[in-house]
C-alpha cells in the first residue's frame, strides 16, 4: 500500500515540484550550514587581514578604477563580427546540401545574404569601420554643424531684428 | 517542405511583377495553394527598410525630403494594399448600420506556414492592427517632418528605425505562434530603444531609453521563460492549438506561472501597472514624434497580440482543475490599478509630456475593460460567449482609433508650442489662447476627447467600451461593474489634469512679453493639429463610419491552421503530458 | 423644425460672432439671436394652447407621419431593407404606437426624428410636452434677461486698478450663447444620447464662464462645478449604456425614450438589482445638477464666484436641468424604484429645505446667502415630487419655474450692489433704501417672492407642495406602526414648514441689513439709483414674480398633463401606488374639507 501510494505521489507534478523544493532547499542549508556555521565553528582558521579582501589581480595592487570605458567603436565592430559570425553558421548547413537544392535555395540564400549586405555597406559608407579617420570625420561633422548653427542663429536674428 | 516554399517564393516573385494586373485579393487566389502573397504588405515593408539604408549612404539621394517620400510610398502602399480589399465593401455597403451584410465579405483569410506551422493569421482582427501601425507610422513621419529640433543628418536612420518598428507591430498583429509574437515584439522594441535616445546629447533621453531597455530586457526574458514553460506543457507554439490542449493538462500552477509570465511581456508593451514604469521616463524623454509613436502604434500592438492570446488562452477548463489565474478577475484588477494610477500620477506632473505620458498609461487601463469582455467571453464559451468576445475587442480597436487621433493631435499642439517656447513644461502654455486662439481651441477639442466628453470622437469610444464592459457584466460577471464604476470615477479625476491646459492656456495670465507675441505654426503643423482636432469632433457626428472596420477587427481565427492541426495529429505521441 | 430652429439659433449667431472683431456688434449680434430664440420658442407654445395644427407623436407613428414615411422608405430601399437599424425602427414606432394610448407620447409635440449613428440606433429624436415648453421658454427668457446684467461688464472697472475688470468679453458672448443651444437642446431631447450629449455641452462653456470671468476663487470654483457634475453624469452614462443593452431586442438596444419608458419598468420588474443600481445612478448625477444635499458643495462656490449673468442662469436654468431629469427620466424609466426609493428622496429633499435655509442664515456674503437659498428652494421640488400626488408634483414642476424666474432676479439685486459697493458683505451694508429707493423696491418684489409672500409666485407653487406633500399616503402605509412615522411625507411635511420660517427669517433679516438702518459707509452717498440695464433685467422678472403669482394658471396649465402622465405611468406599473391614490382618493371625500380639496385639485388641474 505504501508503495502504490508513493507511486502515486510520484506521478504527481505537485509532488515533483515539492521534491524539486526540497532538493534546492537541502542544497542551500548545507552549504550554508558548512561553510559558514560548522566551517568557522570548526575546522576553518578564522585571520581576517584587510589584504584578503583586495582584488587580485596577477599579484600586483590595482591601479585606478576598474570602470574603465571601452571606445563604443569596440561595440560597433562587435556587432557586425557576431552578424557575420551567425550568417556562417546558417551557411553551413546550406552549402553542405547545396547540389541538391539547385538554384531556388540558392536564391533564397543569396537574398538572405543581400540584406545582410545592406547592413554592411550602410555600416561602411556611414564610417563605422574606419578606426583611424574616423575621429577626422567626426571633427569635419562637428565643425560643419557649428558653422550650421551659427547660420541658423544668424537668420534667426536678422528675423528677429526685422520683427521688431 | 523546402520545395514547396521555394515554389512559393518563386510565384510570389512573378505576383510582384504581376502586381499592376489585379486587386490584392486575386493575386493572393493566383498563386494558388501558396500564401506568400498575404505576406506582400510586409515585404514591401521590408524591401522599402533595405532600400532606404542604400539611399541613406548616397551623398546624392540622401536629402530628408527623399528619405522622408521613399518612408512614405513604403509605408502607403501596403497601407492600401489591405485597404484594398475593404475598398470594394466601403462601396457596396455605405450603410454601416448594417454590419452582417458587410462583415461576410472578409471571412475569406489566409495564412503564411513556415516548415510546416502557422506562423501569421491574415485576418480581419490583423488587418486593422496593421492598418493602424501603418497608419500611425505615417502620421509619425508628418511628426518627424514637423519636429525642427531632430538632427537632420541621422534623419535617415530615424526613418529606417520607425519602419522596422512598424514591421514588428505588422508582424505582431497577424502572429499565432507565441515564438513569432516574441521576435515581432523584440523587433519592435529594439528598434524603439535606439529611437527614444534619438537626441544623444539630451540626458532624459538617454536616461529613457536605458530604462526602457533594461525594463524590455527583463519582461522579455520572463515572457520567454514563460513561453518555454507553456511549450512543455502543451508541445505546441501555436495559440489556438495551445489553448486547446492547455484545457487537459492538469497543472493550475504551472500554467498559471506561465501565463503570468508571458502577460508581463505583453503587459510591459500596453504599459499596463504594474509594468508601466519605464514609461514616464521615455516617453519625456524621447523626442516628441517618437513619444506619440510609441503610446499609440506600440500600446496598440501590444494590446493585439494580447488580445490574440487571451482569446485562446481564456477558458473555463473542462478538464481537471482551474487554471491558477481567474483571467477576468486579473485583467480586469489590472485594468483598474492602471488607469488609478495613471491618472493619480498625472495629477501631480508639471511637465505637458510626462502628464501625456501617464494619461497614455490611463488610457491602456481603459483599453483593458475591452480585453477584460474579451477574457469574459472566452471563459463562457459558445456562441455569446463569442459574440461578447467581439464585442470587446471591437470596441478595442474602436477606442484605439480615437485614441490615435487625439493623441497625435496633443502631441502636436505640444510640439508646436515647444517650437516657439522652446519648454514643454506646462507654464510654455500660459496665455496660449492669447498668442493662437485656434491652436488653444483645437487643444480644447483634443483634450475633452481624451477625457470622453461627448462633441467628440473619444466619447463614442468610451461609449462602446463601456456597452462591451456592460455587457460582459450583464453575463454574470459583477466585477466588471466595479471595473466599470471605478474606469467612471477615473474619467472624472482625469478631467482635473487635462483641465490643468484649459486653465493655463484660456485663464492663467501668462509671461507679459511672451503673450503680445503671436505664436506661429507650421502649415505640417495644422495639418496635424487641424486635423486631428477636425476629425474628432467629424467622426462624432458621423460616428457610424468606423463601426465596421472594428467590427472586422473582431475575426479573430480561433481554430488551429488546417497545418497545425496535422502537426497534432502527428505529434500525439510526444506531445501532452510532458513532464 | 421650429424645435431645431431654437436649439441651433444661438449656435449660428455664436458662429457669426466668431469673426466679427468689434464688441459692440457681437453684443448686438447676441442680443439679436437670444431674441429670435425667445419669440422662436414663443412659438412652441403657440400650438399647445390652441391644439390645433400640432402633430404629436401618435400622429408621427401612423404611417403618414415623418417616423412612419421614414420606416417606410427603409424598407422600401431593398439596401436597407433589412439592416439591424430598420428592424429596431420598427421596433421602435411599434413600441411608440403601444405608448401613444397612454397619454405621454400623445403629449409630445413638434417631434423631429431623423437617424443619427445607425450602429446604435441612436436618432436625432426632438419633441416637448408641457413641461419641456416651459422650461425652454424660461431658458429663452432668462438668457435674454440676462444678458442685460452682462451689457456692461466690459465697462466696470476694477475698485483697485481701475482698469477694466473683465477682458475678452467677445468670447464671453460666444460662450453665452453656445451654451443656450446646450440647454434648450437637453429640454426637448428624446433620444437618451442626445440628451447626454447636450448634457455635457452645457458643462464646458459654463467651466469658461465661472473659469475666466469669475471672482477671485474661480478656478477653483470651475473646476469643482466641472468635476462634480462630471461624476454624475458618466454614473448616469452607465446607467443609459445599461438601457440600451437591456432593451435589445436582437437589433440593437434603444435610447429612444419614449420606448424606454414603456420597456424599462417591465424590464425593471424583473432584474430589481440592476433597477435599484440604475436608479441611484442617475438620482445622484441629477441630484449633484439639483442639488441635492450632500452634493450640493459645488453650489454655494460656484454661484459665488461666476459673473452675475452667469449666476443667474446657473441658479435659473441649470440646476433645473437636473430636477427636469428627475422628472423626464428617473422618474418615468424606474416608477418601481422611485416609489421604493420614497423615503431616500424625501429626507434628502427635507435636508436640503432645512440645512439650505440654516446655512443660508449663517452667511455674511450677500451672494452666498442667495446661493444656498438656491438649495433650500430647490429641495421643495423632492418634496413634492416624492409625495407623488397630484398637487404636489403641480407644485414641484412649478417650484421649478418659479425659482427660475426669483432666484435669477436675487442673483440680478446682488450684482447691482456689488458693482457700486465692490464687495458683498451683508454687515457692512445698511440704509441703502434712502439711498437708492428705486432699487429697493424691486428688491422687495424679489425677496418676498423668495420667501413665498401671497400673490407673487413662489406662495403658489410651495402652497401646493405643501398641500400635496401633505395629502400623501406614502411612505407609512396608513397601518404602520407608530415608530415608523418618520417614514412618512406627512411626517417630514410637517419639518419642512421650519424652512419656511427660516427663510422668512434669513432674508427679512438680509433685507433688513441691506436696506434699512445706518450709512455704514460714507461712500454709499455716491451711489446712483438703478440705470437702464438693470432696469432691463429687474422689471421683466420683477413682472413675471407678479404675473405668475395672480395667474398661476399661465404656467400650471402647461404643467398639469405631463405630471399626470407622470402619476399615471407611476400607477400603471406599481400596483402598490395605483391601490393606494385609489384608496387617498375616497379618503379625502370623506374628510372634513376632502371637497374643498377636490375642487381646489378641479381648480389647478382643468
Amino acid at each position: 500500500m505504501a508503495a502504490a501510494t508513493f507511486q502515486e505521489l510520484l506521478s504527481n507534478t505537485m509532488f515533483q515540484y515539492f521534491l524539486v523544493f526540497v532538493f534546492t532547499a537541502f542544497g542551500v542549508v548545507f552549504v550554508i550550514l558548512n561553510v559558514d556555521v560548522l566551517g568557522k565553528l570548526l575546522f576553518r582558521p578564522v585571520m581576517p587581514d584587510p589584504l584578503k579582501l583586495t582584488t587580485y589581480e596577477c599579484g600586483e595592487p590595482t591601479i585606478g578604477s576598474s570602470w574603465v570605458q571601452f571606445d563604443i567603436r569596440f561595440y560597433t565592430v562587435a556587432l557586425i563580427f557576431i552578424v557575420f559570425d551567425v550568417e556562417v553558421v546558417f551557411l553551413f548547413p546550406w552549402a553542405a546540401v547545396f547540389a541538391k537544392l539547385g538554384a531556388p535555395a540558392f536564391t533564397k540564400v543569396m537574398i538572405f545574404v543581400g540584406v545582410l549586405a545592406v547592413g554592411f555597406i550602410n555600416a561602411w559608407k556611414k564610417g563605422d569601420l574606419d578606426w583611424v579617420t574616423s575621429i577626422a570625420a567626426h571633427d569635419l561633422a562637428a565643425q560643419k554643424d557649428a558653422r550650421l548653427a551659427r547660420a541658423r542663429q544668424r537668420a534667426l536674428e536678422t528675423e528677429e531684428r526685422r520683427a521688431a | 517542405m523546402l520545395l514547396e516554399a521555394t515554389e512559393a517564393a518563386h510565384s510570389a516573385t512573378q505576383a510582384v511583377l504581376g502586381l499592376p494586373r489585379g486587386p490584392y485579393f486575386k493575386m493572393a487566389e493566383e498563386i494558388g495553394g501558396h500564401t506568400l502573397g498575404y505576406f506582400m504588405p510586409e515585404l514591401i515593408v521590408c524591401f522599402t527598410l533595405c532600400l532606404m539604408l542604400l539611399v541613406d549612404v548616397s551623398d546624392k539621394l540622401r536629402s530628408p525630403r527623399n528619405l522622408l517620400s521613399l518612408a512614405f510610398v513604403g509605408m502607403l502602399a501596403p497601407l492600401l494594399l489591405i485597404l484594398g480589399k475593404w475598398g470594394t465593401a466601403l462601396f457596396i455597403y455605405p450603410d454601416w448600420g448594417n454590419l452582417a451584410q458587410a462583415a461576410h465579405f472578409f471571412k475569406d483569410h489566409g495564412y503564411v506556414e513556415v516548415a510546416g506551422a502557422s506562423m501569421l493569421a491574415f485576418d480581419g482582427f490583423a488587418n486593422f492592427f496593421k492598418i493602424f501601425a501603418l497608419a500611425s507610422g505615417l502620421i509619425t513621419l508628418a511628426m518627424l517632418h514637423y519636429d525642427r529640433s531632430l538632427p537632420r543628418k541621422s534623419f535617415g536612420e530615424m526613418l529606417t528605425l520607425v519602419l522596422g518598428s512598424v514591421l514588428g507591430m505588422m508582424l505582431l498583429a497577424s502572429s499565432t505562434n507565441l515564438l513569432m509574437a516574441y521576435l515581432s515584439i523584440e523587433l519592435m522594441s529594439l528598434a524603439s530603444f535606439v529611437l527614444v535616445a534619438f537626441k544623444r546629447s539630451d540626458r532624459k533621453g538617454t536616461e529613457g531609453a536605458l530604462k526602457y531597455m533594461l525594463f524590455g530586457a527583463v519582461s522579455s526574458g520572463v515572457m520567454i521563460y514563460g513561453i518555454s514553460l507553456l511549450y512543455g506543457m502543451a508541445g505546441t507554439l501555436d495559440i489556438a492549438l495551445m489553448g486547446q490542449r492547455l484545457r487537459d493538462v492538469n497543472d493550475p500552477l504551472a500554467i498559471g506561472l506561465a501565463l503570468l509570465m508571458v502577460t508581463v511581456g505583453f503587459g510591459y508593451k500596453m504599459s499596463i501597472a504594474p509594468a508601466h514604469f519605464w514609461a514616464p521616463d521615455a516617453y519625456e524623454g524621447a523626442p516628441t514624434p517618437v513619444t506619440a509613436f510609441l503610446s499609440v502604434a506600440s500600446k496598440a500592438a501590444g494590446f493585439a497580440g494580447f488580445i490574440r492570446f487571451m482569446d485562446a488562452m481564456a477558458f473555463q477548463s473542462t478538464g481537471n482543475a482551474l487554471p491558477i489565474i481567474n483571467w477576468v478577475s486579473f485583467v480586469a484588477v489590472l485594468g483598474a490599478l492602471t488607469m488609478t494610477i495613471g491618472n493619480l500620477t498625472a495629477l501631480w506632473q508639471r511637465n505637458a509630456k510626462r502628464m501625456l505620458a501617464y494619461s497614455s498609461i490611463a488610457h491602456a487601463g481603459y483599453l483593458l475593460i475591452g480585453v477584460a469582455a474579451v477574457a469574459v467571453g472566452g471563459e463562457l464559451g459558445g456562441d455569446s460567449g463569442r459574440a461578447i468576445a467581439d464585442m470587446g475587442a471591437s470596441a478595442t480597436a474602436f477606442y484605439m482609433i480615437a485614441y490615435c487621433i487625439m493623441n497625435f493631435g496633443a502631441f502636436a499642439v505640444v510640439m508646436a508650442v515647444a517650437h516657439e517656447t522652446g519648454s514643454e513644461e506646462m507654464s510654455a502654455f500660459d496665455g496660449l489662447a492669447k498668442r493662437n486662439m485656434g491652436l488653444a481651441v483645437m487643444m480644447t477639442i483634443l483634450l475633452l476627447s481624451l477625457v470622453g466628453i461627448p462633441p467628440t470622437f473619444g466619447f463614442l469610444g468610451k461609449m462602446n467600451l463601456f456597452i462591451a464592459g456592460l455587457e460582459a457584466a450583464q453575463a454574470g460577471y459583477p466585477i466588471m461593474a466595479v471595473l466599470l464604476v471605478v474606469a467612471a470615477v477615473n474619467t472624472a479625476i482625469s478631467c482635473y489634469y487635462y483641465f490643468r491646459f484649459l486653465r493655463a492656456m484660456f485663464i492663467a495670465p501668462g509671461e507679459p512679453a511672451l503673450v503680445s507675441r503671436p505664436l506661429i505654426v507650421s502649415n505640417t503643423g495644422w495639418l496635424l493639429v487641424g486635423g486631428s482636432a477636425l476629425l474628432t469632433v467629424g467622426l462624432f457626428l458621423w460616428g457610424s463610419l468606423f463601426t465596421a472596420p472594428t467590427d472586422e477587427a473582431t475575426m479573430l481565427r480561433r481554430t488551429p491552421a488546417p497545418a497545425a492541426a496535422e502537426a497534432q495529429d502527428a505529434s500525439k505521441g510526444h506531445a501532452g503530458h510532458g513532464h | 423644425m421650429l424645435l431645431t430652429l431654437t436649439i441651433f439659433t444661438p449656435l449660428l449667431f455664436a458662429l457669426i460672432c466668431l469673426f466679427v472683431r468689434d464688441l459692440r456688434t457681437v453684443k448686438l449680434l447676441t442680443l439679436t439671436g437670444t431674441l429670435l430664440t425667445f419669440f422662436l420658442s414663443l412659438g412652441l407654445i403657440l400650438p399647445l394652447g390652441s391644439r390645433g395644427s400640432m402633430t404629436s407623436l401618435a400622429q408621427e407613428c401612423e404611417d403618414t407621419g415623418k417616423i412612419g414615411s421614414l420606416l417606410a422608405d427603409l424598407r422600401g430601399n431593398p439596401e436597407t431593407r433589412n439592416t439591424s437599424y430598420t428592424e429596431n425602427l420598427a421596433r421602435e414606432v411599434e413600441v411608440m404606437q403601444r405608448a401613444s394610448q397612454s397619454e405621454y407620447s400623445s403629449s409630445l409635440h413638434h417631434i423631429e426624428f431623423v437617424p443619427w449613428i445607425k450602429s446604435f440606433n441612436v436618432n436625432y429624436f426632438l419633441g416637448v410636452d408641457g413641461l419641456g415648453v416651459a422650461l425652454i421658454v424660461l431658458t429663452t427668457f432668462l438668457c435674454l434677461v440676462s444678458l442685460g446684467a452682462a451689457w456692461n461688464m466690459d465697462k466696470s472697472l476694477d475698485h483697485h486698478t481701475h482698469k477694466p475688470k473683465y477682458q475678452g468679453m467677445r468670447a464671453f458672448f460666444i460662450l453665452y450663447l453656445i451654451l443656450e443651444t446646450g440647454i434648450i437642446g437637453v429640454f426637448c431631447s428624446m433620444d437618451y444620447l442626445l440628451f447626454y450629449v447636450f448634457w455635457e455641452v452645457v458643462l464646458l462653456p459654463m467651466y469658461f464662464l465661472v473659469g475666466i470671468w469669475g471672482g477671485p476663487r474661480r478656478i477653483y470654483a470651475a473646476i469643482k462645478f466641472f468635476i462634480y457634475t462630471l461624476a454624475g453624469s458618466l454614473l448616469m452614462f452607465i446607467a443609459m449604456l445599461y438601457y440600451y443593452l437591456a432593451t435589445d431586442g436582437g437589433h440593437g438596444g434603444t435610447f429612444n425614450v419614449v420606448a424606454l419608458t414603456e420597456l424599462l419598468p417591465r424590464h425593471f420588474a424583473l432584474a430589481p438589482t440592476a433597477g435599484a443600481l440604475c436608479f441611484i445612478g442617475l438620482f445622484v448625477a441629477f441630484a449633484v445638477k439639483v442639488p441635492v444635499w450632500p452634493f450640493h458643495t459645488w453650489l454655494p462656490d460656484a454661484h459665488v464666484e461666476a459673473p452675475t449673468p452667469i449666476s443667474m442662469l446657473l441658479a435659473g436654468i441649470l440646476l433645473k436641468m437636473g430636477g427636469y431629469g428627475l422628472f423626464r427620466f428617473s422618474y418615468m424609466f424606474m416608477p418601481q424604484q422611485a416609489y421604493d426609493m420614497t423615503t431616500v428622496v424625501l429626507v434628502l429633499g427635507s435636508i436640503s429645505i432645512v440645512y439650505g435655509a440654516y446655512c443660508a442664515l449663517g452667511q455674511t456674503d450677500f451672494k452666498r446667502m442667495v446661493a444656498y437659498s438656491s438649495v433650500s428652494h430647490m429641495g421643495y421640488v423632492l418634496l413634492g415630487m416624492a409625495a407623488m400626488t397630484k398637487l404636489g408634483l403641480i407644485g414641484a414642476s412649478f417650484q421649478m419655474i418659479n425659482h427660475g424666474i426669483s432666484s435669477p432676479m436675487m442673483f440680478a439685486l446682488v450684482g447691482v450692489i456689488y458693482e457700486r459697493a465692490h464687495h458683498r458683505d451683508l454687515n457692512r451694508f445698511g440704509g441703502i433704501a434712502n439711498q437708492m429707493p428705486k432699487y429697493a423696491g424691486m428688491a422687495l418684489v424679489g425677496f418676498f417672492a423668495s420667501i413665498g409672500l401671497p400673490g407673487l409666485n413662489g406662495f403658489i407653487s410651495e402652497a401646493l407642495v405643501f398641500f400635496g406633500a401633505f395629502q400623501s399616503n406614502l411612505g407609512n402605509a396608513g397601518d404602520g406602526a407608530w415608530w415608523m412615522v418618520w417614514t412618512s411625507v406627512r411626517f417630514w411635511t410637517v419639518i419642512c414648514t421650519l424652512g419656511i420660517v427660516l427663510t422668512a427669517a434669513y432674508l427679512l433679516w438680509g433685507y433688513q441689513r441691506v436696506f434699512y438702518g445706518k450709512m455704514k459707509d460714507p461712500h454709499y452717498k455716491d451711489f446712483k439709483d438703478l440705470n437702464a440695464t438693470e432696469w432691463a433685467t429687474l422689471v421683466p422678472l420683477a413682472i413675471f414674480c407678479v404675473v405668475l403669482g395672480i395667474f398661476p394658471q399661465l404656467g400650471i396649465k402647461y404643467l398639469d398633463g405631463p405630471m399626470r402622465v407622470l402619476q399615471n405611468n407611476m400607477a400603471r406599473h406599481v400596483p402598490e401606488f395605483a391601490r393606494q391614490i385609489e384608496e387617498d382618493r375616497l379618503e379625502n371625500l370623506n374628510r372634513p374639507a376632502g371637497k374643498e380639496i377636490a375642487m381646489l385639485n378641479g381648480v389647478y388641474t382643468k
